[in-house]
């Protein structure tokens, strides 16, 4: 009886500390990644780090609007990997939740998806995911890596080291396909010919790379070729194990992936893929200090996971084997982002906002951003070569590009 | 003539008044303050749930009345979809991302070198542009398809399990088949970004007269009109415009000219007083005008007032669309969908009561016998399944303008267990359970995602469960259960089952 | 790392370096430094005798130290010659690989290897790269450091090449005959007439077929590349009659030239070419052909491997388990569960709660037998989770077949639910055991060994699967409830009993099938998702309730992917497939095998 009562004092009590911590003013601020389906594999993570955070900002006193703290108070919603429900969530975070911001989508079709319905309801999405650009809407900022930050310069160090011929392989979807067009038009520039460029593509969910890993066996048994992989995470495993077992390694046929960050790094054979390489704007193995603080705060938050000052119970975080990655700091950084301009408006209202988010500078894990006014960020790329750890290890190091998400601007019609 | 049960009509006027006249009204003239409004946005959900109802009523008319397990009825809705779907890509008409005739996937896909004849139109896509063929394509392609593997598989007395699963290898097979970008239906972003339906109030090809003197005259800027007009156009773009039109290439002129104009018209209204004082306004338009319109309104006046000012440049056409975000729009779409709803709701009523229900329901009971009585059970069957295919066809239909997007993965053999499931948890071989099904589950659906983000696959996962062990007959079978609870009290879960034993002829067998 | 002991042992007083740091460069942090001390004190060295390094040992050291790459890359090419001592391999290995370290002070720089035994923290000691000795502090105790704290030793890529390079000669004279063909294969890539005494040296003593074949091509592709057109038409000619894939390009490259250059080279030259070029392509077709029959079979085991315990489940006793893909995901994550047990320990959370297990901490062959233990642990636990799933759900629906179909759906969003939130949204790593990774080549075409293991694996489920249902008194039982479970009830078959056991076994199948298929697939929430169809799709195609029909079903399923595979690519090849599916069960309703019954709607 007595536990009990002591029980329901306890309870009181949470609720009336909860109350006081409702009394400092909070903002409402959408999350919408997939916690379920196909993608949650990739997404969880977005949303974890998204929350952390959530977290540092209140901690470190929240939002300062108009002379007051303002607090952040998530709103994580799950798609379930299904695109129309995509647009309906998004929707139900502007329409219902009256969120100022989202933070959001990992698939281009997601982002397609809740495009209009940002587009009607004037809200803003950031959107952090490496894409194939060729879209540019006035509600959304893409902190995410153009094709100009990803693509490009692994294929420029590709052919320093003198690789002359080149075998894209990718998963049959949009991505990889205009990364690929891409690619092609600008080896053909480089004067690669045709004939030393073999494009193939394999359908989601792939598990059988036999035939794909004999062609390539026979494409680099000349030497000089490389593997340009726009593979979507989970596919890279089966594809990465019979690479393996057929002898290849990045000596005789380097890989260059751009789906696998750190974070799927996890779920791969490491040992296997020593000396392939990654092109991304944040390595986890980056020595500065503020990516240290990033990376132990992050570390030590798994392992305890809150949002300071607002009643909201975070759950599914994993706590073990967690990294970071690419898409999680432009996920932070689009948060920190927003909050300047909030700031620097005054305001939470979104026109307002969206003026004052351009131009806006926020110095990151590994180097200084800028927005830009076509909605792409100003950010330095790095080149890495995997290592056995899961980690990369730079070997070339472009500052401050800027990113463009039409591709004529950068090939020329 | 259907017979209706007093009870019966009295439940469905009432729903039909309700979700068809008070909803609607609630929406659009209860003010956003009041408690009894209802937004936008909700209308536009339950106007979703709709769409999956009706397409539960097609899965129930199959499963529940005739015995056969479709895993592919969703290809069908998605069908359904992609044929208004195209249409409504190409009503986008130049507002897209490259401003071009044709919609953004294909310039960027390069087809116009791929199909150079048309402008970069893949040739099967052109009927699509009028609206009547697209509607008709929303009922001929689904049931073409249905037509064509139904009778494969009935002539050959596929039948049970062996169907459910070639029906599921036929919407795998699609949905690989539409992820390929050159099959030319958008790959795996499919088609998004509708701007319009039934038409488009902007400029399209042909609809300017002269395009060199157009530009010209607007260039020169001697009325206040053209002097507005011209200088809202970017720079560059002016002077490649000078350039075609000092080449006499009135062709590529109107492409640049009618991407700029579009975008124009788009973006704001165009009238000021002072700028159109040397017009003479229609009072018609005047009116208008007075009434400060958006959304659709601004852009049919804002062509209205091109027109007027440009009587021999800009050709004449009444917009008689909609702009599919529109509020109004939305809530046409919603009444659409609960009207196909009590239509087809009607037509199964009906279809069920005829004597060619009767075979329906003998054919899922025990086929061999009906076979044996003398009937090509295989027609049967391939009527029904065609009829479900359309069902489901002008659901998808409804549903892609709704969501705002169609894609591959709506083709998914998942989506189509869902569909079952949806028919399975309010009860088959009735018409209400689907409904309630399809509505109940997306409901629950919707608020757990948002609700308990992290939890609500085992919420549905667990409801699933409890559904199939402990409400064999779903939702509608929930009040004769119970009263069979109340008269024997003290019954367990299990024998909740067996008190509900379903007769063994009344079991669709595998 | 293992670092053996020196091989030279000369007595020398023992070192002792004091260095005062107050500024370290990049590699490690300063406080571990404050009055560091090396000593060479071992036990074995404060006994009698004191190491001295070995040249190769103090050439190596001195490349790592050299600023210049160039240099470095001439210092490495010396030793060419040190692969008798396996520490100078260790250390090159561990260079290239990014394992090599630098102790770095004001004066002095010191290459480091960190042992390869970690302690509780992950800290290693570390043993200096001249005489193997550990790094020790002022009192004498080794320094430990964590490899992640530590930047490696940089490397270019021309370095990495070089030192690959450098061990491809050591490999030459490895006991190890496939090691030998590999590095011959790749050395004569490189056409450099700086190896070709390594070559002909390696000939005299090669006994092994394959390995002098490589040696043959190795020699005949570098003299290929000589200005001499005598040297040089006889060696094309000699690498058509090798049949030598990897010179093709080589030699059509060099048909081009010779086409259009004729004064240059010769006619000689484009008729050996051209010869040459046909010799060798007519093998690759044979072997193309060879190849996809291999990869056909390979993919066909794997698809029923996954499909055999749903050929039981959905088969035999008629229920549409779309868990089943769930219950393969069970025995993946309970390999990934026994890995960790063997190996280092793991961690996973239930409920919210993290629960951390202690692992045995083995290594080399103990550690890889995990994945034989694994493979019985998931057939028992893959089992006990059917066995569940049979007697709180399933026992109920028998009499409604269909509607199995829903409640394990609702089963397997909460399995899938269940696996986030247990072992997190991200894939785990299932490793490959070292007897599963890698390949062997006949006549150029490649049989990887977890390939193989798979074909046998699925042999060997398919005859235990066999023995069971015909040769066991529980086999006659099973087929006896599963033809007339009635029939079988009276005649006093225990059949709740029988259902319940079927039922277990066949999700065993299927967890051994997902513990199987770790090797060749990621292990993840999702992992049943992806099988799932391709399961039904062949169970359905070979004949409900045929083992023998699913059998001969995967395998046409299988090769006739991989013969379409190459002409129509994967995607269009899959829909190929699905739609001969379709078309092929118009002939065959039944699919292929059909179960006789005297029953009308059986």
């Amino acid at each position: 009886m007595k536990t009990r009562l002591n029980k329901i004092f306890a309870t009181i009590a949470a609720i009336g500390l909860a109350c006081v911590a409702h009394a400092a003013e909070t903002v409402k601020v959408g999350v919408l990644h997939s916690l379920s389906g196909t993608m949650a594999i990739s997404e969880t993570s977005l949303k974890d780090v998204l929350l952390f955070t959530f977290d540092e900002i209140n901690k470190s006193g929240g939002i300062k609007v108009g002379g007051k703290s303002v607090l952040i108070e998530p709103v994580v919603v799950d798609p379930a990997s299904n695109w129309p429900l995509f647009a309906e969530k998004a929707e139900q975070l502007l329409v219902k939740d009256k969120v100022a911001a989202v933070f959001g989508c990992w698939t281009s079709v997601s982002r397609k998806s809740c495009l209009p319905v940002f587009e009607k309801e004037n809200g803003l999405l950031f959107y952090p995911v490496q894409y194939e650009g060729e879209e540019l809407s006035k509600n959304i900022f893409y902190t995410a890596e153009a094709v100009n930050q990803q693509a490009i310069p692994p294929v420029d160090y590709m052919l320093a080291e003198g690789k002359k011929k080149f075998y894209l392989l990718g998963s049959d979807y949009v991505y990889p396909r205009t990364t690929n067009k891409i690619l092609k038009k600008y080896l053909k520039m480089k004067g690669i010919p045709d004939s030393d460029i073999e494009e193939i593509y394999t359908p989601f969910g792939h598990t059988d790379y036999q035939t794909i890993v004999a062609s390539i066996k026979s494409f680099s048994a000349g030497g000089k070729a490389c593997i340009i992989s726009t593979l979507n995470g989970d596919t890279n495993v089966p594809f990465f194990k019979e690479f393996a077992n057929a002898g290849l390694t990045s000596e005789n046929c380097p890989v260059v992936s751009f789906s696998i960050s750190e974070d799927e790094f996890r779920g791969l054979p490491a040992k296997q893929l020593v000396g392939h390489l990654g092109c991304w704007t944040y390595f986890m193995s980056i020595k500065t200090p503020e990516n240290t603080k990033f990376v132990n705060d992050f570390l030590k938050w798994v392992k305890a996971p809150v949002v300071t000052g607002v009643s909201y119970n975070v759950s599914g975080v994993d706590p073990k084997g967690r990294v970071t990655c690419s898409p999680m700091n432009l996920s932070r950084m689009g948060v920190y982002l927003w909050k300047q301009a909030v700031e620097k408006a005054g305001t939470f209202n979104v026109d307002k906002v969206r003026t004052a988010l351009i131009g806006q500078k926020f110095k990151g894990p590994v180097g200084e951003v800028v927005m830009q006014a076509n909605h792409h960020l100003v950010n330095n790329v790095f080149i890495g070569e995997t290592l056995a750890s899961g980690q990369f290890k730079v070997i070339k190091t472009f500052n401050a590009v800027a990113g463009e998400p039409f591709s004529d601007k950068f090939l020329g019609k | 003539m259907i017979k209706f049960s007093k009870l019966e009509l009295l439940a469905v006027a009432l729903a039909a008044f309700v979700g068809l006249v008070v909803l609607p009204c609630l929406n659009a003239f209860v003010p956003p303050s009041s408690g009894f409004h209802v937004t936008t946005f909700s209308l536009s959900l339950y106007g979703k749930y709709l769409t999956y109802a009706v397409l539960a009523l097609g899965v129930n008319l199959l499963w529940g009345y005739t015995g056969l397990l479709s895993l592919g009825q969703c290809l069908f809705f998605s069908l359904g979809g992609y044929c208004l779907g195209m249409n409504m890509m190409m009503n986008i008409s130049r507002l897209g991302q490259y401003h071009e005739a044709i919609p953004d996937f294909m310039v960027f896909l390069e087809f116009p070198a791929r199909y150079p004849e048309t402008g970069g139109l893949p040739p099967h896509w052109m009927p699509f542009k009028h609206f009547w063929f697209a509607g008709l394509m929303v009922v001929l392609v689904p049931a073409a398809v249905a037509a064509l593997f139904g009778w494969l598989a009935f002539r050959s007395r596929i039948k049970g399990v062996y169907f459910s699963i070639l029906s599921q290898a036929l919407t795998y097979a699609a949905c690989l088949m539409f992820f390929r970008n050159d099959f030319t239906f958008g790959g795996n972003n499919g088609l998004t970004d509708f701007k319009f339906l039934l038409g488009t109030p902007s400029l399209e090809a042909g609809e300017i007269a002269r395009p060199a003197d157009f530009i010209a005259k607007l260039s020169e800027g001697r009325d206040g009109v053209s002097k507005h007009l011209w200088s809202q156009i970017p720079e560059p773009s002016q002077k490649r415009l000078k350039e075609l039109a000092d080449a006499n290439q009135g062709a590529a002129g109107e492409v640049l000219l009618g991407a700029e104009l579009n975008k124009i018209l788009a973006t704001g209204l165009i009238y000021e007083e002072r700028r159109f004082s040397e017009v003479a306004l229609a009072p018609e338009i005047k009116r208008r005008l007075g009434q400060n319109p958006r959304d659709t309104g601004m852009l049919n006046l804002n062509r209205d007032l091109l027109e007027s000012a440009f009587p021999q440049d800009v050709a004449r056409k009444r917009f008689q669309g909609f702009v599919v975000n529109d509020p109004a729009t939305k809530r046409a779409l919603y009444i659409c969908s609960g009207a196909l709803l009590l239509l087809t709701y009607l037509f199964c009523r009906w279809l069920t009561s005829t004597k060619f229900g009767l075979i329906q329901r003998a054919v899922r009971d025990s086929e061999n016998r009906v076979l044996f009585s003398g009937y090509a059970t295989a027609s049967f069957k391939l009527f029904v399944f065609v009829t479900a295919a359309v069902i489901a066809g002008l659901g998808g239909a409804l549903f892609v303008p709704q969501v705002g997007i169609i894609n591959p993965s709506e083709m998914g053999a998942d989506k189509s267990i869902e569909a079952v499931i949806w028919v399975a948890v309010g009860g088959r071989g009735n018409l209400l359970g689907p409904i309630l099904g399809a509505i109940g589950v997306n409901s629950l659906k919707s608020y757990a995602t948002h609700s308990f983000a992290e939890q609500w696959p085992y919420i549905l996962g667990g409801l699933f469960v409890f559904v199939t062990l402990f409400m064999p007959k779903g939702l509608v079978g929930l009040p004769s259960q119970i009263r069979a609870f109340w008269s024997k009290p003290g019954s367990t879960a299990a024998d909740a089952e067996s008190a509900a034993p379903l007769k063994p002829g009344k079991t669709a067998r595998l | 790392m293992h670092v053996p002991p020196p091989l030279c042992a000369k007595t020398q007083a023992p070192v002792k370096i004091n260095l005062q740091t107050r500024r370290v460069r990049r590699c490690v942090r300063a406080f571990f430094l404050a009055s560091l001390c090396l000593g060479l004190v071992d036990s074995r060295a404060a006994a009698a005798a004191i190491a001295t390094p070995s040249t190769n040992r103090t050439v190596l050291t001195e490349a790592v130290l050299a600023e210049d790459s160039d240099k470095q890359i001439e210092l490495v090419r010396k030793l060419v010659n040190a692969g008798s001592e396996s520490i100078v391999e260790q250390a090159l290995s561990a260079w290239r690989l990014g394992n090599l370290f630098l102790l770095e002070t004001n004066d002095t720089r010191i290459p480091f290897l960190l042992e390869a035994r970690t302690d509780g923290e992950g800290k290693a000691v570390a043993l200096r790269l001249l005489d193997g000795e550990a790094l020790k502090d002022a009192d004498g105790v080794p320094i430990k450091f964590s490899a992640a704290d530590l930047t490696p030793v940089d490397t270019t890529s021309k370095l990495r090449k070089a030192i690959k390079t450098t061990l491809d000669l050591f490999a030459l004279s490895s006991p190890n005959s496939k090691i030998r063909r590999d590095a011959v294969i790749k050395l004569g890539q490189e056409q450099d007439p700086e190896y070709l005494p390594h070559f002909e040296s390696r000939l005299q003593d090669e006994t092994v077929r394959e390995a002098r074949r490589a040696l043959h091509e190795a020699i005949s592709l570098t003299l290929a590349a000589s200005e001499d057109p005598v040297v040089r038409d006889s060696a094309v000619l000699r690498l058509g009659e090798l049949r030598s894939i990897t010179s093709l390009q080589f030699i059509k490259n060099l048909e081009k030239q010779a086409a259009a250059n004729p004064g240059k080279f010769g006619e000689g030259t484009l008729s050996a070419t051209r010869a040459a070029a046909q010799r060798i392509e007519t093998y690759i077709a044979f072997g193309n052909l060879f190849g996809t029959a291999f990869r056909g079979v390979s993919l066909s085991a794997v698809i029923l491997v996954a499909a055999l315990g749903l050929a039981i489940t959905f088969g035999l006793m008629n229920i549409i388990n779309m868990a089943h893909g769930e219950i393969m995901a069970v025995g993946a994550y309970t390999a990934f569960v026994v890995q960790g047990l063997f190996g280092g320990g793991l961690l996973f959370s239930v409920f919210g709660k993290t629960v951390s297990l202690k692992g045995m901490g083995w290594t080399g062959g103990w550690f890889d037998a995990y994945f034989i233990v694994a493979l019985a642990v998931s057939f028992v636990t893959a089992g006990l989770a059917g066995l569940a799933l049979e007697r709180t759900i399933l026992r109920f629906l028998y009499r409604r077949p269909l509607e199995s179909l829903l409640a394990t759906w609702g089963v397997s969003l909460i399995l899938q639910q269940i696996f986030r939130h247990t072992f997190g949204s991200a894939n785990v790593q299932v490793s490959s055991p070292s007897f599963l990774s890698g390949s062997f080549v006949v006549h150029d075409v490649l049989f990887a060994y977890n390939r193989l293991f798979i074909v046998g694996f699925a042999l060997f489920v398919v005859f235990l699967t066999w023995l069971l249902l015909s040769k066991t008194s529980l086999g006659l039982q099973i087929r006896a409830v599963m033809q007339n479970r009635a029939m079988a009830s009276c005649i006093g078959v225990r059949t709740e009993r029988v259902n319940m056991m079927t039922f277990a076994f066949g999700s065993g199948l299927a967890g051994m099938a997902g513990a199987c298929l770790s090797q060749i697939a990621n292990v993840g929430p999702s992992l049943g998702q992806r099988y799932i169809i391709d399961c039904f799709m062949v169970v359905v195609l070979g004949g409900v309730g045929n083992l023998v029909g699913t059998v001969s079903a995967a395998v046409g399923v299988g090769v006739t992917d991989q013969i379409l595979q190459p002409w129509l690519g994967a995607v269009l090849g899959k829909i190929t497939v699905l739609a001969a599916i379709i078309l092929f069960l118009q002939w065959r309703p039944n699919g292929l095998f059909v179960t006789r019954s005297r029953s009308l709607e059986g």
